[in-house]
């Protein structure tokens, strides 16, 4: 059969992206002829993927089946809604507009629209969200629950055994013997980016003044990051704190191994690829729990509920301390991970394919 | 006032023997922190960031300076997707035929010409108002500092003025 699979942006390193080529190489596996459309196509993926117009040839190929990823607003959902294809949506959450009013109207707006358009795409023959989570978004959205399901993220560590890290950075970020604090993804007000910067605050002045903050992510929401950067100076932090921006891969790698915990005060994922990333490089995740976050855990890491910033800072400072229980929530975390195995996306796949008769 | 341990921490995992973790977190939490107050964050640091205020809307000084400039914004936003008409007819019995007439006129004639040229002025449209976005935001971070600044020349005339009194006294 002839699957296509449709997505906002198409990146090296990327999450939603490597999820997208894991599909597709799976679909390939399984003898069907497929093809990757996408609103963004970055030069690393020119010759893998095409531009989203090119699917416009496709649009009355009724025989195929054209698989959505819904991520972010974009002006490619008109062709989920008028292709003659048979139509399964992967759903990746879009970020409730409230968490951006304050900062950034266009953001705002954006997801604003995105959400709205969701219900609409409620006639679709079947949907997945990437976690329960976002599977309870799909049926609020007006989407009946026998034609929903949960496909989890395809999770390939080939990507990490492959990326080196920088050694430059890792060893300056070893050097000083600092305890290391990280915190990965976008700079966005749903990840509650202040709340991080006060429990470090709390340990950094009242436990372990021999410690740094690393938040690493792209910063987009200018007038959020500039407030972040305020109470930083406000809490006499400027030494202990980085924003790193986005970075490349081989830093990222850095940085996580480099990192001693990994602290997610986040009020808002459909699924959290990065405390995923702290289970695979061995890193301790201290999380808040709430919306996705616990799902993905499992019963993996350490949540905490409610701040508490003393109470959270202390058990920072537990999970970097003592080694018996930092080791023992490590080799929870990578059994988290075999739970999270490709074969059981694998199968999820399967079923919802199946839905179509394939 | 501190919180206790066992309101805030949740550990999943039986192994960890939780129990235990969680005494030893609340024997740590008194130790370090007897008789101290919980550090004050409701009242430091940037009035949009402190707990409680996150998610709340207040007038931006750039918005209070243009009035209507945030709803402007988010009206550009909604608008800036260009729609494909769909055809109506009122007309009874043969109205049906007319609209599939039209539709599949329109899909053999433009369709595939003007369609393509609707995305690329709805994408234009985006970055548009993703820009003017990006303004205002620029804006409201310089109306910040410009507000912090005339605080600052205020409490520095204050010190001025106080120092040339006493000179002069």
């Amino acid at each position: 059969m002839r699957i296509y699979q449709l997505t906002n942006g198409m990146m090296y390193g990327d999450a939603i992206s490597n999820h997208v080529l894991e599909i597709d190489a799976r679909l390939r596996a399984w003898g069907h002829t497929t093809a990757i459309f996408s609103g963004y196509v970055a030069p690393e993926m020119e010759g893998k993927v095409r531009p989203d117009k090119d699917y416009v040839a496709h649009l009355n190929d009724a025989d195929s089946l054209l698989i959505f990823h819904y991520s972010v607003y974009n002006p490619n959902v008109r062709l989920f809604q008028t292709t003659r294809a048979r139509r399964l949506l992967i759903y990746h959450n879009i970020t409730p507009a409230r968490f951006f009013y304050k900062w950034d109207t266009g953001i705002a707006a954006q997801c604003d629209i995105g959400r709205q358009i969701l219900r609409q795409l409620a006639d679709c023959e079947f949907a997945l969200g990437d976690s329960d989570f976002n599977r309870q978004e799909l049926i609020a959205a007006g989407f009946s629950p026998e034609k929903t399901g949960v496909l989890p993220i395809f999770l390939t560590t080939d990507f990490f055994e492959s990326c080196a890290p920088d050694p430059g950075l890792k060893s300056s970020l070893r050097e000083s013997g600092d305890v290391n604090w990280l915190t990965v993804g976008r700079v966005v007000p749903n990840k509650a980016l202040e709340d991080v910067i006060r429990v470090f605050y709390i340990y950094n002045q009242y436990i372990n003044p021999a410690s740094k903050l690393y938040i690493v992510g792209s910063q987009y929401v200018k007038f959020y990051v500039e407030q972040l950067k305020v109470l930083v100076a406000d809490l006499g932090l400027h030494d202990q704190v980085v924003f790193t921006g986005r970075v490349s891969d081989a830093d990222l790698v850095a940085y996580y191994q480099a990192a001693d915990l990994y602290l997610c005060a986040s009020y808002h994922e459909g699924f959290c690829v990065p405390l995923i990333e702290s289970m695979y490089f061995g890193v301790p995740v201290l999380a808040r729990k709430s919306t996705a976050v616990p799902e993905t855990l499992g019963h993996a890491g350490v949540l905490f509920t409610e701040l508490g910033y003393e109470a959270v800072a202390e058990m920072a400072h537990l999970l970097v301390e003592d080694q018996a229980l930092r080791q023992r929530v490590i080799a929870r975390q990578k059994a988290r991970l075999d739970e999270l195995s490709p074969q059981r996306a694998e199968a999820a796949l399967k079923f919802a394919l199946s839905h179509f008769g394939i | 006032m501190i919180s206790r341990a066992i309101d805030v921490i949740e550990i999943r995992d039986c192994e960890l023997q939780p129990q235990t973790v969680i005494e030893r977190l609340q024997s740590n939490l008194e130790q370090r922190w007897a008789g101290k107050e919980s550090v004050d964050f409701v009242h430091s640091g940037p009035k949009a960031l402190r707990p409680g205020h996150l998610m709340q809307v207040e007038p931006s000084i750039a918005a209070l300076n243009f009035p209507g400039l945030n709803e402007a914004l988010i009206d550009l936003t909604l608008h800036t997707q260009l729609d494909e008409p769909q055809f109506t007819s009122t007309v009874p019995v043969v109205g049906k035929l007319i609209v599939a007439i039209r539709s599949l006129w329109n899909r053999v004639s433009t369709k595939w010409y003007v369609l393509p040229m609707l995305w690329q002025q709805s994408d234009v449209n985006t970055r548009t108002a993703t820009v003017l976005s990006s303004m205002a935001q620029w804006q409201e971070i310089q109306a910040q500092h410009t507000a912090a600044l005339q605080h600052k020349v205020a409490k520095l005339e204050a010190r001025l003025a106080k120092l040339e009194s006493e000179e002069y006294r």
